[in-house]
């Protein structure tokens, strides 16, 4: 009676390969989502930072505003002595 | 022996392969169940734990967009928002109310009861004050680190840079950015930042994970508002309005600036001003814008339009007399009189003396219809269709329901009423040849892209007199500023000027019957500018001035002085003409219009030692400030003034001989005194 010859493993080089491959995505995808959380925490806080530097500018640019405004330059400018030009001597900048 | 251990091994491979069986069935039911469940999960439950992990992890959040910016027309900041801090309490996690109310009183300028009050109850949520000042939220800082029910809340607040310049034009809003007077009410539909819900991803810990809030979605903000406002002009105008509604000891005034050709308002002030960044602190009163809302009976500045009707009918020639009675015209049981006695007058001289008795008679020739139909025509009794709230048509009734002495008073401005908007849109069709204009304030308005999505309507003007007519009337105005015309003191040495004086009785409502002590000073007119440029037209208008109650001493100084400073900022006038620009000699002037309108034998009487004395310092005792300012105008000197009413004391002294660079210094009573 023959020996039955011993069938070759089904779990060959390929499989592994691709048990591997699997693996890997799966960490890969692990890794990706957590970057997808990391990256969403830094964009809010670049949107927070944004927000802030654009309030900031605002107000700084009201504060601006303030100071230029014609009567307030009035006022500083007779407290340092200077007199309201007479047309003649006046040249409006373009 | 060989055949038991043969049996043996069959048997443990037969126990074996029970075992493994048994695993397998084990395993294979628990993949089965671990399948149903997350069939029974996924499929089965499915839209009720997406639901809930909606609930826990996604949120949305009610975003308010900025609201839009009000620019004058050199693109300045008017108006604007900004962020800041509101504090909010949530009274059911306040432990000890009373001392955290006694701690924030003193910080927040508000009662310890009334904090008390919004402390009060298990509520979740309360406003404690809003809108706070860098100061206080510093000064809160530590509280709500050590008081948990006590926090901050960032809110929008809209500020206005330039403080009172133009605040009756711009008007403000409520605490929630909403608009509630002024242009900010007119145009709130454009200024308006959309709201939007937004959501969002949060971890476990509440945080943010991703929002589909972009920081800055340009097309939710509020649009862009450009205003036809110029800031320099308007900050001259209710600079030189004050100087004369205060120099003239008046209750409060309002001063106009409008191009002639289409309408643009360069300027509107308005004397006391009003600051919208503080409107609780002011009187509601003030808040309204004056020059729109508040009708008026124009006086003599309405005759123009008499000589215009005149004209128009083709009864009249320019050159035509008119008896004007030697000052006294009875009309039915009334008479009619002149402030000086004429005889016969041309009708451009009946404009430039203001006869009330050459208008009247003119007025009772032309008869009531067609006079009508011109003020009708020219807008009066009517909205100017000016871009602002509130704006009331004004009163011109029927020609149908005149009596006689209402066609009369109507000549010369009494009895119809009008905004002074809409007398300054009656001068404009004036001077741009005869063509009605509509006043606008807003010149256009942007979106965030940057795209102009408003413009005021560039409608076909209608004309409302020839031009024929237009410069006739034109040329008679020029006269009024001639020396011995109403108002000198318009003139500008260099320039052709044209206006009218005003000088209209107020009506006392509680006599029913006109004032003879309140009346309201004005003038209206433009100057000449070079070819192809629009003519602008000035209007400055006092209210109630005691010092003199004339047109051509209280408004059209300021008239003047607007036009001085609109001529150098426009670069109207060429280098040569600017340096003429300088204060005239009021010398000459006042005398004329001493004589002109005033009758007053004081005024000519100081102008005439003045001239006769120029170097010695004259005795300006028991003056007027007023009356001292418009004579040493000659002098060119510096003045400093102190206190109210009439000049105690000068240095000078009087008879000092004037040595160049000497200032003069005037001392005032404080009591408030009449002419």
């Amino acid at each position: 009676m023959a020996v039955k010859k011993k069938q070759p493993s089904q779990w060959s080089w390929p499989n592994s390969c691709l048990l591997v491959v699997m693996v890997g995505m799966i960490f890969y995808c692990s890794w990706i989502n957590n970057k997808i959380v990391t990256r969403g925490y830094r964009l809010n806080e670049l949107r927070q930072a944004e927000k802030q530097l654009i309030e900031e500018q605002d107000k700084l640019e009201a504060e601006l505003a303030t100071l230029k405004s014609p009567r307030n330059l009035a006022r500083l400018a007779r407290r340092l002595g200077l007199k309201e030009p007479r047309p003649g001597q006046k040249m409006v900048l373009p | 022996m060989k055949q038991r251990t043969k049996r043996e091994s069959k048997d443990e491979r037969r126990r074996l392969r029970q075992r493994i069986g048994l695993v397998a069935g084990v395993v294979v039911f628990s993949l089965v169940a671990v399948v149903a469940r997350a069939y029974f999960l996924q499929v089965v439950k499915h839209n009720y734990y997406l639901a809930r992990q909606q609930s826990q992890c996604n949120s949305s959040r009610l975003v308010r967009y900025k609201r839009g910016e009000i620019l004058a027309s050199d693109g300045k900041v008017l108006a604007a928002s900004i962020k800041g801090e509101s504090l909010y309490a949530e009274p059911r996690r306040v432990q000890d109310k009373r001392r955290l109310a006694k701690g924030l009183a003193p910080i927040l300028k508000m009662k310890v009861s009334s904090l008390e009050r919004g402390l009060r109850g298990e509520r979740g949520f309360a406003w404690l004050k809003r809108s706070l000042t860098p100061g206080q939220v510093e000064a809160l800082q530590p509280w709500c680190k050590k008081e948990p029910g006590l926090a901050f809340s960032k809110e929008a607040r809209r500020i206005y840079p330039n403080r009172d310049l133009a605040g009756q034009v711009l008007g403000f809003t409520n605490i929630d950015c909403q608009g509630q007077e002024g242009l900010e009410l007119y145009y709130d539909e454009y200024l308006q930042g959309r709201q939007l819900y937004v959501s969002m991803e949060r971890d476990a810990r509440r945080q943010v994970v991703e929002s589909s809030q972009s920081a800055e979605l340009d097309h939710l903000k509020g649009k862009t508002v450009y205003l036809t406002i110029d800031r320099r002009l308007q900050a001259w105008a209710e600079q030189e309005l004050e100087t004369a509604v205060t120099g003239s000891r008046g209750k409060g005034g309002v001063a106009l600036v409008m191009d002639a050709d289409n309408g643009a308002v360069l300027a509107m002030a308005q004397y006391p001003r009003f600051n919208p960044n503080s409107k609780r602190k002011n009187n509601p009163a003030l808040w309204r814008n004056r020059a729109v809302t508040d009708l008026l009976e124009p006086g003599s500045t309405l005759k123009a339009f008499t000589l215009v009707a005149a004209l128009e009918s083709g009864i009249f020639k320019i050159d035509d007399l008119v008896d004007c009675e030697e000052g006294k015209f009875k009309v039915g049981n009334r008479t009619i009189h002149d402030t000086h006695e004429y005889g016969l007058l041309r009708l451009d001289e009946v404009l430039k003396y203001s006869s009330n008795i050459g208008c009247s008679k003119i007025a009772e020739r032309i008869g009531a219809e067609r006079f009508y139909a011109v003020l009708k025509n020219f807008g009066f009794g009517s909205h100017s269709g000016i871009d602002y709230p509130h704006e009331p048509s004004g009163r011109l009734r029927p020609w149908q329901k005149w009596r006689e002495i209402d066609l009369c008073n109507h000549s010369f401005g009494q009895g119809v009423s009008m905004t002074s908007v809409q007398l300054v849109a009656a001068y404009a069709a004036l001077a741009n040849g005869g063509h009605r204009v509509t006043p606008h304030l807003v010149a256009k308005i942007i979106n965030g892209a940057g795209w102009t999505v408003y413009e005021p309507p560039a409608k076909k003007s209608s004309r409302v007199c020839s031009s024929k007519v237009a410069q006739q009337v034109d040329r008679a105005l020029a006269l009024v500023v001639e020396d011995d015309g109403t108002a000198p003191q318009a003139r500008i040495p260099g320039f052709r000027v044209m206006g009218k004086t005003g000088t209209a009785q107020k009506f006392d409502f509680a006599k029913k019957s006109y004032s003879h002590k309140n009346y309201r000073a004005s003038f209206v007119g433009y100057v000449d500018p070079p070819k192809g440029q629009s003519r602008k037209i000035v209007y400055v208008m006092v209210d109630e001035p005691r010092s003199s109650i004339y047109g051509g001493l209280v408004a059209a100084p300021a008239f003047q002085r607007i036009n001085r400073h609109l001529l150098s900022y426009l670069n109207y006038a060429s280098q040569t003409e600017l340096a003429t620009l300088t204060i005239p000699d009021y010398e000459e002037e006042e005398a004329g219009c001493s004589v002109a309108e005033n009758g007053s034998e004081r005024v000519e009487n100081f102008t005439g030692n003045a001239t006769q004395a120029a170097n010695v310092m004259p005795d300006f005792t028991g003056r007027t400030i007023r009356d001292a300012l418009i004579l040493i105008g000659s002098y060119r000197r510096s003045v400093k003034i102190s206190g109210q009413g009439r000049i105690v004391s000068q240095k000078p002294q009087p008879g000092t001989t004037l040595e160049p660079g000497l200032d003069f210094v005037f001392h005032l009573s404080s009591e408030s005194s009449e002419i």
